[in-house]
C-alpha cells in the first residue's frame, strides 16, 4: 500500500477547536502550528477572492465578517436541514429533510467539506512538523454520535486526503490519554466530555491495559456554545450579536477564575464607548439550566453500567466547559466525589487519539480499547415499532443475526428499514436506512434469508444478508436515509421541530392554556390540603394570580396568559413546598 | 411476514464454554469469566497484531451469554439436553404468586406514569409526592425479595455444579426460575429509575 510508511496520526475534529498528534518515542505528542499553537480553531472564513483561511485567522473574522465565516459546523454533520437551529451567522441550504449545505459566496458546501479544509489545515501542520507525508489518520467524534455522523466524519477525513484508520469515541480517548500510564491498574472510572458543542458521559472499566467501556451517554446538542448563546441573548449592549459572542466567551473564561468581570468594547459599531459587566452569579443563573441537563445522562450512565458512584476510582473531567466552577460543582454533586483535573482538558481527546493511533501502528503495545455502540440498533417491525437487534452499549465489533422468511409463496422481496435510537416506536427513531431483501422463489415460509447485522470497531454499520438454501452471501447496500427524503423524514422533523408551527402565537396560547388548565385545579386541590399552613398575605397573593390566570384565559391572550401562569406557578412554590413536606413527613410516620 | 429470533451469533453454531476457555459448568465464577474475556478479547480485537472482527465478535457474543446465569444456563441445555429446552416445564407455585403480586405493581406503576406525564407543573407534580414515595419504597422492597430469589437459585446452581449432568431437569428448571427473575429484576431496576429520575425533570 502507498501509504504504509507515512505516520499514523491522531486527531480531535473538536465543535469549537481541532488537535492534531502524532506519537514520538512511544509517546503521544501534539504538534502545534507555525505560530506555536496546538489549538486551531475549527472556524473557516471565506475571503471575497482567493484561497479559504482556517483557524486563528478566520476565528478573529467571526465578527467582522460574520456572514462568509463558517464555525460550529460539527454541529451540521451527518444531519438533515432543518433538524438543527439555523442560528449560524453563515447561511444554510438545502431542503428540509436533505443534509445541511452552507452557503457561502454563492457557492454550496457540504458539512464534511468545510470540516475538510480545517482537516487540511492541521494535516498541513503535521507534515510540516514532522517532515513527511501525513495520509492515516484515526479521527475522534462525540461517543453519541450516530451512524450517519460517523460517516460524514469519515468522509470529511477523506476528502481531506486522509485514509481515515478508525473513528474512536471523544471520552474513551480521554480515558487513554489518562490510563496510558496505569496500565498495571484495575479500576473503574468515568468521563465526563463538555466540550463546545456536545456532551458526553462514559463509564469505563480499566483492567490491566484492557480499557472497556461499560457504558456510554450524551447530548450531541449540548454544550458551551448553548451558554455562550444564553449570554449574548441576556446581554443588553447595542451592538451585533456577533460582536456580543467575543466578549461573553471572553468573559465566560475568566470568570472561571474571577468572581466579576469588566470588559471595555472598544470596536463597538454604535462608535460609543461600552463596558461589558458580567459577575459569576450572574453567568451560574444563566448557565445553570443547562449544565443541569447534563445530569439526567450521567444517572442513566451509571444505571446502565449497573453501578453506582461509589463503585467508581476516579472521575475524570474533560472538554473546554468543564473549566467552570459551576460544572465541577454538579459533577461533584452527581458523582457524589472530588473531580480528578489531572486532563488537560483541550487536549486529552487528541493525545488519546494519538494514543489509539499508535496502538494500530504498533507503537503502543498491551493497550486494547473494548468500545460499545452508544445508541439501540433496530428494525421496523408491523405496526411501526422498534424491534431492538443490538441494544445500545452492546461491546463493538458485533455480530446479530436474524432470519426472515417470505409470508406469501412466490414472495421475491421485502423491504426492511434500520433504526438507531431508544425510542418504542419507530418513528422516534433515527432511520439509518432501508434494503431489499431478495428471496428465491419457494413456498410460503421456505425461503429463508439470514440477516447478519455488523457494527465494526468505529461504530459503524454493515448488513450481510445470506440464503440459507443457496448458502449464497452478499453484503447489503443500504440507501441511506440522508440521501432521501421521504415522508417519514419530514413527519420527524415536523414533530421535532418547534418552528413547525406557522402561528407562534397560536402556539403560545395552546401552550399556555394547557399549563393554565393543569395548574388552575391542582391549586384548589392543593389549597384543600395544605392551605391551612399559609399566611393571610399568601392566600391572598395566591387568589390574586388565580383571577389573573381566569382573566387571560377568558381574553385568549396568548402573551398575557403565559406570564399569569408563570406568575402563579411562582406565587405557588411554597405550597408545592409543603405538599412534598406532607408527603415526607406522612411515609416516614407510615 | 414471518420472522424468527436467533441469538446473537451467526450462524447459530458454537460452543460459548469452548470460546472463552471456560469448562461446561453451571456455575462460573464472575470475576475469573470476564478476566478471561479480556485477555481473550483482547488479542482477538482487530486493533490487535493478527486479531479480526469476527473473532473478537465470537468472543463478544460467548461473553454476552456466559455472563448472564439464566442465558448460560439456556446455553448448556442447548448443548447437552436440548430436549429439555423444547418441554415447557410447570412454573412453581411461589414463582407463580411472586409473579401476581409483581404484575400488580407493574400496574400501579404505568398508572402513576400516565399521571406523572400529565403533571407538569410544580405543583401538579408535588401533589403526586406522596405517591412517588410511597411507590419507590414498595419497588425497592420489591427488589429486594426478587435478590433475595435471585441469590437462593444462584446457591442452589452453585450446588449442582458437581451433580447437573446426572440430573439435567434440576438445571432446566433452575434456568426458568432464573430468567424470570432476571427480567422482573430489570424491569423494576428500570421502573424505579424511571420514578427517581422523574422528580430530577421537573
Amino acid at each position: 500500500m502507498k501509504t504504509e510508511n507515512s505516520p499514523l496520526v491522531g486527531i480531535d475534529l473538536g465543535t469549537t477547536h481541532s488537535l492534531i498528534g502524532a506519537m514520538d518515542a512511544g509517546f503521544p505528542v501534539l504538534i502545534a502550528d507555525a505560530d506555536g499553537e496546538r489549538l486551531t480553531p475549527s472556524v473557516v472564513h471565506f475571503p471575497a477572492s482567493g484561497e479559504p483561511i482556517v483557524g486563528r485567522t478566520a476565528e478573529r473574522m467571526r465578527a467582522l465578517d460574520p456572514r462568509h465565516t463558517v464555525y460550529s459546523i460539527k454541529r451540521f454533520i451527518g444531519r438533515r436541514a432543518g433538524e438543527e437551529a439555523d442560528d449560524v451567522s453563515y447561511a444554510l441550504a438545502g431542503a428540509r429533510g436533505t443534509p445541511v449545505r452552507v452557503r457561502v459566496r454563492d457557492r454550496e458546501y457540504s458539512p464534511e467539506e468545510i470540516s475538510a479544509l480545517v482537516l487540511k489545515k492541521i494535516k498541513a501542520d503535521a507534515e510540516r512538523a514532522l517532515g513527511c507525508k501525513v495520509t492515516r489518520a484515526v479521527i475522534t467524534v462525540p461517543a453519541y454520535f450516530h451512524d450517519a455522523q460517523r460517516h460524514a466524519t469519515k468522509t470529511a477525513g477523506e476528502l481531506a486526503g486522509f485514509s481515515v484508520e478508525r473513528i474512536v469515541n471523544e471520552p474513551t480517548a480521554a480515558a487513554l490519554a489518562y490510563g496510558l500510564d496505569k496500565l498495571r491498574d484495575r479500576s473503574k472510572i468515568a468521563v465526563f466530555d463538555l466540550g463546545g458543542g456536545t456532551f458526553d458521559i462514559s463509564i469505563l472499566e480499566l483492567n490491566q491495559g484492557v480499557f472497556q467501556v461499560l457504558a456510554t451517554n450524551g447530548n450531541t446538542r449540548l454544550g458551551g456554545d448553548d451558554i455562550d448563546t444564553a449570554l449574548i441573548a441576556d446581554c443588553q449592549l447595542p451592538i451585533s450579536d456577533w460582536e456580543k459572542r467575543d466578549l461573553v466567551v471572553a468573559a465566560k473564561h475568566r470568570l472561571s477564575e474571577e468572581d466579576a468581570v469588566e470588559i471595555p468594547q472598544p470596536f463597538a459599531s454604535s462608535g460609543a464607548s461600552l463596558v461589558y459587566r458580567l459577575t459569576r452569579a450572574e453567568l451560574e443563573r444563566l448557565a445553570r439550566p443547562i449544565v443541569a441537563r447534563t445530569r439526567a445522562h450521567c444517572l442513566r450512565a451509571l444505571q446502565d453500567a449497573q453501578l453506582t458512584p461509589a463503585d467508581l476510582d476516579e472521575m475524570i473531567l474533560v472538554g473546554g466547559q468543564t473549566r467552570m466552577p459551576l460544572v465541577r460543582e454538579f459533577v461533584r454533586e452527581i458523582f457524589q466525589r472530588e473531580p480528578n483535573v489531572s486532563q488537560n482538558p483541550d487536549e486529552a481527546v487528541a493525545l488519546g487519539a494519538t494514543i489509539q493511533a499508535g496502538i494500530l501502528s504498533g507503537a503502543v503495545h498491551n493497550v486494547v480499547l473494548l468500545d460499545v455502540t452508544p445508541l439501540s440498533l433496530g428494525i421496523e417491525t408491523f405496526g411501526g415499532l422498534m424491534n431492538v437487534i443490538i441494544p445500545r452499549n452492546s461491546t463493538i465489533p458485533i455480530k446479530a443475526g436474524e432470519m426472515f422468511t417470505n409470508a406469501v409463496a412466490g414472495q421475491r422481496a421485502m423491504s426492511l428499514k434500520v433504526l438507531q435510537g431508544e425510542r418504542e416506536l419507530a418513528k422516534d427513531n433515527w432511520p439509518l436506512g432501508h434494503f431489499e431483501l431478495e428471496f428465491e422463489p419457494a413456498p410460503k415460509s421456505q425461503a429463508r434469508v439470514g440477516v447478519q447485522f455488523e457494527i465494526d470497531a468505529n461504530g459503524i454499520l454493515h448488513v450481510l444478508a445470506r440464503d440459507t438454501r443457496s448458502g449464497r452471501e452478499k453484503v447489503v447496500a443500504m440507501t441511506s436515509a440522508l440521501d432521501v427524503s421521504d415522508e417519514a423524514v419530514e413527519k420527524m422533523l415536523e414533530d421535532s421541530l418547534e418552528h413547525a408551527f406557522e402561528d407562534v402565537n397560536d402556539r403560545i396560547f395552546v401552550e399556555a392554556k394547557m399549563k393554565a388548565d393543569e395548574l388552575l385545579p391542582a391549586v384548589r386541590k392543593a389549597l384543600v390540603q395544605v392551605g391551612a399552613q399559609l399566611t393571610g398575605d399568601e392566600h391572598a397573593t395566591i387568589a390574586a394570580r388565580v383571577s389573573d390566570v381566569e382573566r387571560a384565559l377568558a381574553a385568549g391572550a396568548a402573551q398575557p396568559l403565559r406570564a399569569a401562569t408563570a406568575a402563579l406557578d411562582e406565587a405557588t412554590q411554597r405550597l408545592a413546598t409543603l405538599l412534598v413536606e406532607r408527603a415526607l413527613q406522612a411515609s416516614a410516620g407510615g | 411476514m414471518e420472522r424468527r429470533n436467533s441469538t446473537l451469533n451467526f450462524p447459530p453454531v458454537s460452543d460459548h464454554f469452548a470460546t472463552l476457555h471456560q469448562p461446561r459448568l453451571p456455575w462460573l465464577e464472575p470475576a475469573a469469566l470476564k478476566e478471561s474475556f479480556h485477555r481473550l478479547g483482547a488479542a482477538a480485537h482487530p486493533d490487535s497484531p493478527g486479531g479480526d472482527a469476527a473473532a473478537f465478535a465470537a468472543i463478544n457474543a460467548a461473553w454476552l451469554v456466559l455472563r448472564d446465569p439464566a442465558a448460560r444456563l439456556r446455553h448448556l441445555l442447548e448443548l447437552q439436553a436440548p430436549a429439555l429446552l423444547a418441554r415447557s416445564a410447570e412454573i412453581p407455585s411461589a414463582l407463580a404468586a411472586m409473579f401476581m403480586q409483581l404484575a400488580a405493581l407493574r400496574r400501579e406503576h404505568e398508572g402513576f406514569r400516565l399521571r406523572a406525564i400529565s403533571a407538569t407543573g410544580p405543583l401538579a407534580t408535588a401533589l403526586l409526592a406522596g405517591e412517588k414515595i410511597a411507590l419507590e419504597r414498595r419497588t425497592a422492597s420489591a427488589l429486594a425479595q426478587l435478590d433475595t430469589a435471585r441469590d437462593a437459585a444462584i446457591a442452589e446452581l452453585q450446588a449442582l455444579d458437581e451433580t447437573w449432568a446426572a440430573t439435567p431437569e434440576s438445571l432446566a428448571a433452575l434456568y426458568q426460575q432464573l430468567s424470570f427473575l432476571g427480567k422482573w429484576s430489570a424491569q423494576f431496576r428500570e421502573a424505579l429509575f424511571e420514578l427517581k429520575s422523574r422528580e430530577i425533570e421537573n
